[in-house]
């Protein structure tokens, strides 16, 4: 009987587990305390938090349990993650709740999104300065898109090691925003900058909504058909929502499938943190780099903004350009928040969601673009 | 291999500026698209409708009388016999998007400068923070 209980007692989490399975659960309580508590991104972190809980509970391998075991359901449901089919469903919801209608009223603020992804490539530069080899170094990069779907794309298709410290680093920065981006906004801008009023949108017709995301598709996936996969479905989500004949499937699309998505995306995500791939110098390496990754990108779209008014007659609030990371809708938000702060009548809102929105189009691109460079290396 | 060594090993400059270039056109050319959108369109549909009419104008026919009277601008006394019943049906203060809201659906003509109109007789006596009231004193002294 007590060789039975010592049997038992030894297949324990409490006996198997080491000090890194308890450090990834404080983790994991972290990312809880911060979705629940502080409501930072409560739609990812949560999930996330305890995936990484539920990951990290230690167990004798071979019983088909984990996540990285060939048989087990963890592994079955990851199997969302690893293809990209989880990141293209999460995007056919995005496009079916994204309005365009303020960046067909502004297009010229879809350049601020453009310019917020050189924090992309300046991020690959540093990863291979770092040592990493050159499609981690580019899956480590898209961490500056601040699109945590198109980071977990990438990396899938690039460097599916990384899956989880990449995941994790974008989402975490992500919820981060109102923590990182202030201060760069604000040292970046005049007070005078940030109380620039943006002219008032002009009404877009439903015709212009239609023709958006069908001349979208055309024009992105011609340049970058390896971006296809999320750029086809974000623009049929959104086609869906514009057209107004299938308002079933749109609402389908931006409530139950994105939300089925984004439970699954996010808990696999937090399982494949388990403490032995996770806790590695390679993922401080990756959480630095993605920091840098994150702040360059916010700092290149705000000064494009400030180059971009040399040269127009009506000027923009060049905090907009922070707006130009894909972080929907947190780096909208806090744009509108701190232009608030300067001047309470000044409403960015709707500004913000245009960079926004393209934002999430050209972090995609650049994950095509990436992709297509290292096909067949 | 690390630092620069690594980066030029691995065509990272190259990468990076082809990159980046590549991502800016294409949105570029994006944002081109969707500003001309808009002007297409209503070149078409001004041509559609000026083909219409063309093809709906009778060659011979004189034109027709208009059937629609212009409508007036009522006096001061007729504005706030109109706009009395609308404004006691609001809870005082109300905002004058409200009124303007109310006048619109009952279809009232002119509503913008009839309310104007009662502003400038202090009929509309401005609370404050946008809100206003009817002032009977000053609209019994222009119907009387």
């Amino acid at each position: 009987m007590l060789e039975l209980l010592y049997q038992f007692a030894s297949n324990t989490g409490f006996f198997l587990a080491d000090y890194r399975h308890y450090l990834m659960a404080v983790i994991g309580c972290v990312f809880l305390y911060l979705g629940t508590a502080k409501k930072f991104e409560p739609l990812l972190l949560v999930p996330i938090g305890f995936g990484i809980l539920v990951g990290n509970v230690p167990f004798f391998k071979g019983f088909g349990l984990g996540i990285y075991e060939s048989n087990s359901v963890l592994h079955y449901l990851y199997f969302g993650v690893t293809t990209g089919v989880y990141p293209s469903i999460v995007f056919l919801g995005l496009g079916a709740m994204t309005d365009f209608s303020s960046l067909l009223a502004n297009p010229k603020l879809m350049l601020l999104g453009a310019a917020a992804q050189m924090g992309i490539y300046f991020t690959l530069l540093g990863a291979l300065f770092l040592g990493f080899l050159p499609k981690e170094a580019a899956s480590i990069a898209i961490i500056g898109g601040a699109d945590g779907p198109t980071s977990i794309f990438l990396t899938a298709k690039l460097a599916p090691h990384l899956i989880g410290p990449i995941a994790i680093a974008a989402y975490s920065y992500m919820a981060l925003i109102p923590v990182i981006q202030p201060p760069i906004i604000r040292l970046l801008t005049t007070r005078h900058e940030r109380r620039i009023r943006m002219a008032e949108l002009r009404d877009v017709s439903l015709k212009e909504k239609l023709i958006f995301p069908v001349a979208g598709v055309l024009l992105c996936c011609f340049l970058a058909p390896t971006a296809l996969p999320l750029l086809g479905m974000l623009f049929l989500g959104n086609f869906l929502k514009e057209c107004g004949v299938v308002e079933r499937l749109a609402d389908t699309a931006r409530h139950a499938v994105i939300d089925t998505a984004t439970i699954f995306l996010g808990f696999t995500v937090g399982c494949s943190t388990q403490a032995d791939v996770f806790l590695t110098p390679q993922s401080l390496k990756i959480f630095f780099l993605g920091s840098v990754a994150f702040s360059i990108a916010t700092a290149s779209g705000v000064i494009f903004g400030k180059i971009m008014n040399l040269f127009l007659r009506s000027k923009i609030n060049p905090m907009l350009g922070a707006a130009g990371v894909s972080a929907v809708p947190g780096s909208a938000r806090e744009v509108h928040l701190m232009g608030l702060k300067e001047d309470p009548t000044n409403f960015l809102l709707m500004h913000g969601m245009a960079c926004n929105s393209s934002g999430v189009i050209g972090s995609a691109v650049c994950a095509g673009i990436l992709w297509s460079f290292f096909i067949g290396t | 291999m690390n630092g620069l060594e690594n980066i030029s090993a691995n065509n990272g400059w190259a990468i990076s500026v082809l990159g980046a270039g590549i991502v800016f056109c294409g949105l570029a050319a994006l944002s081109l698209v969707i500003s001309r959108i808009h002007k297409i369109l209503n070149f078409f549909e001004k041509r559609s409708s000026s083909r219409n009419s063309e093809v709906a104008a009778p060659p011979v026919r004189p034109a027709p009388k208009p059937t629609q009277t212009i409508r007036r601008l009522p006096e001061p006394k007729e504005l706030v016999s109109i706009y009395r019943p609308l404004a006691q049906g609001l809870d005082e203060p109300f905002p004058l998007a409200l009124l303007y809201e109310h006048a619109a659906k009952m279809d009232l003509p002119h509503t913008h400068i009839s309310i104007s109109r009662l502003r400038e007789a202090g009929v509309l006596t401005s609370m404050g923070e946008g809100a206003f009231v009817w002032n009977n004193e000053i609209a019994d002294s222009l119907t009387t």
